[in-house]
């Protein structure tokens, strides 16, 4: 099995109605789970989120999934260097 | 104006000429400001019907198409359509009634959470929350919809801005979409680097190909090059299939030159396809040897499933032209025309009945004289048609390709045949799937739309039946249909003619009532219950190890 490892993203998006619930969606649909969410107000119209996510799966998919958003302006990520013990 | 004329207004302003639909309470606004639009407005028999039209027109077309329908059952009932556009990367934009926004959240009557249950299955998604936002969420929608990598857009629109007083007008001047990317001068250095060194390439194509509006390329990248081509379900056509360097379908029920050219080929060529697993079959043994290219519009596909060489996203047109050049591959090309000749499909089948490769075979061979579309439904007849219909052109073939929803494809051609007034559309369905959506034949009886079905009754589920005998010991469990309806009494109860085929003799007769009945025709043809569709290759196996009709081929 693939280690599994984390990533750390940062994201900023449209506060348009629902964009937050899409992005959760597109991360769990993905097969990644959600360990920390910080949720920013960046100004009236954008958020500033940063998630810590972690899987088994690359990385990268993720990312390109998210920044195809017709909500989201930027994302980008950093592998976080702890690698989680799997059972 | 109000919410609900100014939602109309916006619609005809993106060029929109008809809506698939059905009405009920939280949608009546929309519906009547219907009233005073040259929109014209199909109504069929369910929403599943409405979206499937909708799909319809779009995929015969590549224009965003609408559907729309009420909100909570009306809305559910269109998901099916929303998820299987959404697997297709099909163009459209999908209305939804909604309770009035002061009773969201309070399980109000047919209030249900279609923004929410939508999420996952659309490429975009709106609740309109004033009705001075509807210029602007209208026109998104319709460029998020038909940009880029296509899909389905909802809109949910509570009842009372449908009523809300609105100065606001349709967007005049129109948001200019940034162009595509163009070719990356690295990963095409190296591409052409791998095409001048390869001795035994070939060409993986999919439904990108004609997504991306680069079939003239294609095929001109493809007689340049001389390469083989194997072709996905949605990619059928792109190269004609009566053309020499075409080897077949790839993947699950691939043809043997086809599966055995992959496992064979020393550089693949994925051009507007996805590794899907129908496709690749096992998939660290799908062209084992090979290194790679992959030409694709949608970035996020590179690398998702297989590490390429060579990643060439944006423009799938312009990559070509830039990779065309004459190659020297002869000895390959020899090769995977021998297994063309000696792999090739017959149609010599010993029995009375009707035999479905074979009818499909000569039909497209006389739907040559003007376009003809097919509209395919779910199981063994759709894989038949992908098998032995040799299609022209990719937009000829309609099939629910992700998603293989059955119910897809009566209701896929109403919308087709309105799109296309001069064309001939023809349904090939089953037993099962025809059952799905039965009540669309209301619906070509009420607008006269001359659509033609073509139904393979096996008194079964077919392809389920096929798998249970093949993994599961032939336990059959519940697949039997043989309490089928009268289907030629059901079609006349719908006022459309009928005619039923039981002998291969007649196989012509079909043929030519499909060429030449001018209005919508019901065809009940009886094939034996027994009968497969080989080649197979089983699931999760590799795509060498092809079940045959006599027994296990090794490629
Ligand atoms: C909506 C839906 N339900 C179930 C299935 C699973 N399924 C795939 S093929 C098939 C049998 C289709 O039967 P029929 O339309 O008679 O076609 P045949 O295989 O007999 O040609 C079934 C049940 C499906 N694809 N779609
Ligand atoms: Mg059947």
């Amino acid at each position: 099995m693939p280690p599994v490892e984390s990533s750390q993203l940062i994201i900023h998006m449209s506060r348009a109605y629902g964009s937050l619930n899409r992005l959760i969606g597109i991360v769990r649909q993905r097969c990644f789970e959600i360990e920390s969410l910080n949720v920013q107000s960046e100004s009236a119209e954008h958020y500033r989120i940063q998630m810590v996510v972690v899987s088994e799966r690359n990385v990268v998919h993720l990312i390109k999934k998210i920044s195809q958003m017709a909500d989201v302006t930027s994302v980008s990520a950093a592998k976080l260097t702890r690698v989680l013990e799997t059972a | 104006m109000n919410g609900a004329q100014l939602l109309i207004a916006c619609l005809e302003n993106e060029g929109v000429r008809d809506i698939w639909g059905y009405p009920g309470g939280a949608i009546m606004p929309v519906y009547d400001a219907l009233l005073d639009s040259n929109i014209k407005h199909y109504l069929t028999r369910h929403e599943q019907g409405a979206g499937f039209a909708a799909q319809g027109t779009a995929r015969s077309t590549n224009r965003t198409a609408v559907c729309m329908a009420t909100s909570g059952p009306g809305a559910t009932n269109l998901i099916t359509a929303i998820g299987d556009a959404y697997m297709d990367s099909i163009p459209m934009v999908v209305i939804t009634g909604q309770v009035p926004s002061q009773l969201m959240g309070t399980d109000a009557f047919q209030e249900l959470d279609v923004f929410g249950m939508t999420l996952p299955i659309t490429k975009h998604s709106y609740v309109v929350k004033h009705a001075d936002d509807i210029p602007r969420i209208v026109h998104e929608a319709f460029q998020l919809a038909g940009s880029g990598k296509f899909g389905p857009v909802l809109i949910d629109f509570p009842k009372d801005i449908a009523f809300q007083k609105t100065e606001a007008k349709p967007l005049s001047s129109k948001k200019e979409l940034p162009p595509i990317s163009h070719c990356d001068p690295d990963a095409l250095r190296i591409a052409k680097e791998l095409l001048a060194k390869a001795e035994c390439p070939l060409i993986y194509a999919g439904g990108g190909v004609e997504k991306g509006n680069a079939v003239a390329e294609f095929r001109a990248f493809v007689e340049t090059t001389g390469i083989p081509v194997v072709h996905t379900l949605h990619g059928l056509g792109c190269l004609p299939g009566n053309h020499p360097q075409f080897l077949g379908m790839v993947g699950m029920h691939g043809s043997e030159a086809a599966n055995k050219a992959v496992q064979g080929c020393d550089l693949l060529l994925a051009i507007g396809s996805r590794f899907d697993d129908r496709a690749t079959g096992k998939l660290t043994e799908f062209a084992p040897r090979a290194k790679a290219i992959h030409v694709n519009l949608d970035p996020a596909e590179f690398g998702k499933l297989r590490v390429v060489q060579s990643a060439l996203g944006g423009d799938v047109a312009q990559n070509l032209v830039a990779l065309t050049m004459p190659l020297n591959i002869k000895p390959w090309v020899e090769q995977t025309q021998e297994w063309k000749r000696v792999f090739a499909c017959r149609y010599d089948a010993p029995f009375d009945s009707v035999f479905a490769p074979r009818l499909l075979h000569d039909l497209s061979q006389a739907m040559t004289d003007r376009d003809t579309f097919i509209c395919c439904d779910v199981g063994q007849h759709q894989m038949w048609v992908a098998q032995h219909y040799k299609f022209t052109h990719p937009k000829y073939h309609l099939t629910s390709g992700g998603a293989g929803t059955m119910g897809f494809g009566l209701p896929a051609a109403l919308g087709v045949q309105q799109a296309n007034p001069d064309a001939r559309t023809i349904v090939v369905t089953g037993d099962g799937s025809i059952m799905m959506n039965i009540q669309e034949l209301a619906t070509i009886k009420r607008y006269n739309i001359p659509v033609k079905i073509l139904l393979f009754d096996n008194q079964a589920l077919g392809m389920v039946r096929q798998w249970q005998q093949l993994f599961f010991n032939n336990r059959e469990s519940e697949i039997d249909l043989s309490d089928n309806p009268d289907f030629c009494r059901l079609a006349e109860a719908f006022g459309i003619p009928s005619m039923r085929v039981v002998h291969r003799d007649q196989e012509a007769d079909v043929i030519q009532a499909l060429k030449n009945t001018d209005g919508p025709l019901f065809i009940h043809t009886i094939i034996d219950r027994a009968a497969n569709v080989w080649p197979l290759v089983p699931p999760g196996a590799s795509n060498s190890e092809m079940l045959t009709e006599e027994g296990v081929s090794v490629g």
